[in-house]
């Protein structure tokens, strides 16, 4: 595994959200290409987004289901699961592809991580939906 | 590029379903993780979805935005575009998880497709994971 993404998996299962911000540059971007409306820059709010997230998600638990590296790039896929502090479980599956710079920290980001939605429909009726226009 | 996923780009957006599906293994395995219930088994679903697709949105192209293969795995970050029949914006983006076989079928994927939010508020990116859905 690409060593950044080891370390911040270990910083991400410490909840220790300033551990996790050695590894992001300072003027680190983020993106949600799914959700174009929850980019944002720096360092510091990715601190404080995690450090919210340790705190609402007290036993989170990250797991790197498989992960590769080309050059800079370094992509993997995630299993973050957890319960809310109200004891509802909170569960996200994704892949995160993350730019790296020389020294191997993390200079952006694209996030493609959801939370598991266990109770939709099938593949037929999901499909459908998707394809057809909304009514 | 991988030889497969060029492949597959180029029968998508010639909307061939039927040379889609000979690139995947006969017992091909899909799993959607974000979304259990949608998981099925076998080619022929590969071109009977996508048969559909290409008939309700017919202008669609879809575009590789990175891609990187090692050993038998494949992950392909996608963007997939086009119109419904009605006019309204078909719009797609994620990253494909794909086990090749050694002749190049696809033989399973994991599957992180989702339609874009264009409408999404401006949300607190704090407030928006760490409170509980419900």
């Amino acid at each position: 595994m690409n060593a950044t993404i080891s370390k911040l998996r270990e910083a991400m299962n410490a909840h220790d959200a300033e551990r996790m911000a050695a590894w992001f540059a300072p003027d680190y971007r983020s993106e949600q290409p799914v959700h174009p409306n929850r980019g944002y820059s720096g360092r510091d709010t990715m601190t404080t987004i995690w450090a919210e997230l340790h705190q609402a998600v007290p036993d989170m638990v990250c797991d790197v289901v498989a992960s590769v590296s080309d050059g800079a790039t370094a992509w993997a896929e995630w299993h973050w699961h957890g319960h809310y502090s109200d004891g509802s479980p909170f569960e996200m599956r994704g892949v995160t592809i993350a730019d790296l710079t020389d020294d191997g920290l993390v200079a952006a980001q694209r996030l493609y991580v959801e939370q598991v939605e266990h109770d939709g429909p099938g593949i037929e009726e999901s499909e459908r939906q998707l394809r057809q226009p909304a009514r | 590029m991988n030889a497969t996923i060029a492949k597959l780009r180029t029968v998508m957006n010639a909307h061939d379903a039927e040379g889609m599906a000979a690139l995947f293994a006969p017992e091909y395995h899909s799993e959607q993780p974000a979304h259990p219930n949608r998981a099925f088994d076998g080619h022929i679903q590969v071109e009977a979805r996508w048969r559909e697709m290409f008939r309700e949105v017919p202008d669609l192209v879809v575009e590789v935005v990175s891609e990187v293969t090692v050993g038998s795995t494949s992950w392909v970050e996608w963007i997939w575009r086009g119109h419904r029949t009605d006019g309204s914006v078909f719009d797609m983006r994620g990253t494909t998880v794909l086990g090749l076989t050694r002749d190049g079928l696809i033989a399973e994927a994991r599957q992180y497709m989702e339609p874009v939010d264009h409408a999404g508020a401006v949300e607190d990116p704090v407030q928006q994971l760490s409170t509980p859905s419900s």
